[in-house]
């Protein structure tokens, strides 16, 4: 069964995704590369990732290093763009597109 | 094919609490660009020269073979983005007529002063990611439609039939254009390995195990610093 009585967004802003686990990471990866997923909770229920959907991580930049996040990871992200931002300590974010 | 994933608890709670208000949230009611906007655009073809594909191809490998940089993740899919993201930026903010370049010379040219070495310095305007995009939808349709006139005019002054014929618009990406986005796309794929030592080649140089005395002392350039070089260079 797949669910069309409700739609998924069509973009996900996430951000602490370096903190999430090794196992997290790798089934967001696999979710994306899908385009779709299943939550364990109901397991018939096929989730389906609308088209042009797109997801934009937020993260601090360090000029020298990539993200944090699993390797495989960082290629779905197209393009960044940095954005100061003087609230934290943090100066300079990234926005990385899908 | 599927993935499965387990939320915790707390998750779950939110998930039925998102479950039921997820229905009930508008449609954004003007987008930026407006869906007729960018079914028209989409008539459009943008084109990129051979050259300058070629010019794509350099600075990719030029990165990935960079001593100073691990090239790792510079995959064919950064490089089938780049040209996608190249394509968007021409069509929502490039200059109408691909002539930047040549203009700041003919600029210079007006102002008399010569530059030190005739190259524009792309540490300052072109590479610059704390740029927000232009994204102006007004400004990119009203410049898409300029482009079409001055092209149409330029083409068949004889021709008064007044409608023109989108799918066979042609738009050339320009040099600017292509400098403008590599950056983005290359930027969070790289990083800049920790010093000489750690390069392709360094055993040539540099014994397995390393004593205190023999560390290397170097200075890590940035991976913007490089990619302006590279750019510069290439």
């Amino acid at each position: 069964m797949s669910s069309d009585t409700l739609s998924l967004p069509k973009a996900v802003v996430i951000t602490g995704l370096e903190y999430a686990g090794n196992p997290a990471q790798r089934a967001l990866l696999q979710a994306l590369s899908d385009q779709s997923f299943v939550l364990e909770d109901d397991p018939d229920t096929v989730w389906r990732l609308p088209p042009d959907f797109m997801v934009v991580y937020v993260c601090a930049n360090d000029p020298w290093e990539r993200p944090k996040i699993h390797p495989s990871l960082v290629n779905p992200f197209s393009s960044i763009t940095r954005i100061p931002a003087q609230l934290t300590q943090i100066t300079i974010s990234w926005i990385v597109l899908l | 094919m599927s993935v499965s994933i387990l939320p915790n608890a707390s998750t779950r709670q939110s998930f039925s609490h998102v479950r039921s208000e997820m229905q009930a949230l508008p449609i954004n009611p003007s987008p930026i660009i407006s869906p007729s906007d960018i079914s028209y655009l989409r008539s459009l073809s943008v084109y990129v020269s051979p050259p300058l594909s070629l010019h794509i191809y350099e600075l990719f490998t030029a990165a990935r073979h960079n001593h100073e940089l691990d090239g790792t993740l510079l995959t064919s899919r950064a490089h089938k983005d780049a040209g996608s993201l190249i394509r968007v930026q021409r069509l929502l903010s490039g200059d109408s007529t691909s002539t930047e370049l040549i203009r700041s010379y003919a600029m210079e040219d007006k102002v008399g002063e010569e530059s030190s070495d005739g190259l524009i310095d792309p540490g300052n305007d072109i590479f610059d990611p704390t740029q927000p995009l232009k994204h102006d939808s007004s400004l990119a349709r009203g410049r898409v439609q300029g482009a079409i006139l001055s092209d149409s005019g330029s083409n068949s002054t004889g021709n008064t039939d007044s409608t023109f014929q989108l799918g066979s618009q042609r738009m050339d990406v320009s040099e600017v254009d292509i400098a403008r986005i590599i950056p983005r796309v290359l930027t969070h794929r790289l990083r800049v390995r920790d010093g000489p030592d750690h390069e392709i080649l360094s055993s040539v140089v540099f014994p397995a195990v390393v004593t205190g005395s023999d560390k290397v002392e170097s200075h890590r350039r940035t991976v913007k610093e490089i990619l302006v070089q590279i750019i510069g260079e290439t």
